[in-house]
């Protein structure tokens, strides 16, 4: 993955993001103290095109929704990542964990909300991996040249699994 | 490439495993930068 520039993410983002040189992940502290990590995980190839799993990680797990500058923040890692990589954006959430059904659905929201038709192709699928359930997507620009050979081959993918 | 169910199990174990993996790291992460926190404050 090509490195994501900093300047420009704090040209965007409300509050000041860092990056650990330890771990590589996104930081960021929220007005009310609360601190934020965001990870960019390398997969595999969807396509023909390296995909990356993104984390959200808070320091208490608390919901957040009510403070949108939390949601500009990872909007400005996103809008970078996507600037600087022609890659494939991978989210999963463990839909049988009740305690984390909130938050996931606020991710979703996010995701789906960020990422506009005009600008970007966003799929999901519902899958269960040894009785577990799981809802993913991934979130692609319309530019990218594989972009039908990624979308068919998550679509495989996912079809193999599906519930 | 063809994606069997193999491999298609595969990916999802990958994914899963990482993302489970990466979690643990980042919320010990944040514990630690909290406290750092607390120390300083």
């Amino acid at each position: 993955m090509n490195p994501l520039s900093l300047d420009r993410i704090n040209a965007k983002a409300p509050y000041q993001v860092s990056v650990s040189a330890e771990k590589g992940y996104f930081d960021f502290d929220t007005w009310q103290g609360v601190s934020y990590s965001i990870s960019l995980t390398e997969e595999f190839e969807l396509g023909g095109c390296m995909s990356y799993q993104i984390g959200v990680r808070n320091a208490n797990n608390k919901h957040g929704s009510f403070d949108p500058k939390i949601r500009e923040t990872i909007i400005a890692i996103l809008e970078e990542f996507f600037r600087s990589n022609q890659n494939v954006l991978l989210y999963v959430c463990d839909t049988s964990d009740q305690r984390e059904e909130a938050r996931n659905r606020l991710f979703i929201k996010w995701f789906r909300d960020f990422a506009v038709p005009e600008q970007y192709s966003f799929c999901s699928a519902d899958t269960v991996v040894e009785g577990e359930g799981f809802y993913t997507a991934i979130i692609v620009e319309n530019t990218n040249p594989h972009l039908e050979a990624i979308k068919q081959d998550y679509a495989m993918m996912a079809e193999k699994l599906s519930k | 490439m063809e994606i069997t169910k193999e491999i298609a199990l595969q990916r999802w174990q990958k994914l899963i495993a990482d993302k489970k993996r990466v979690e643990k790291d980042m919320d010990e992460w944040l514990a630690s930068r909290m406290s750092k926190k607390v120390v300083t404050a």
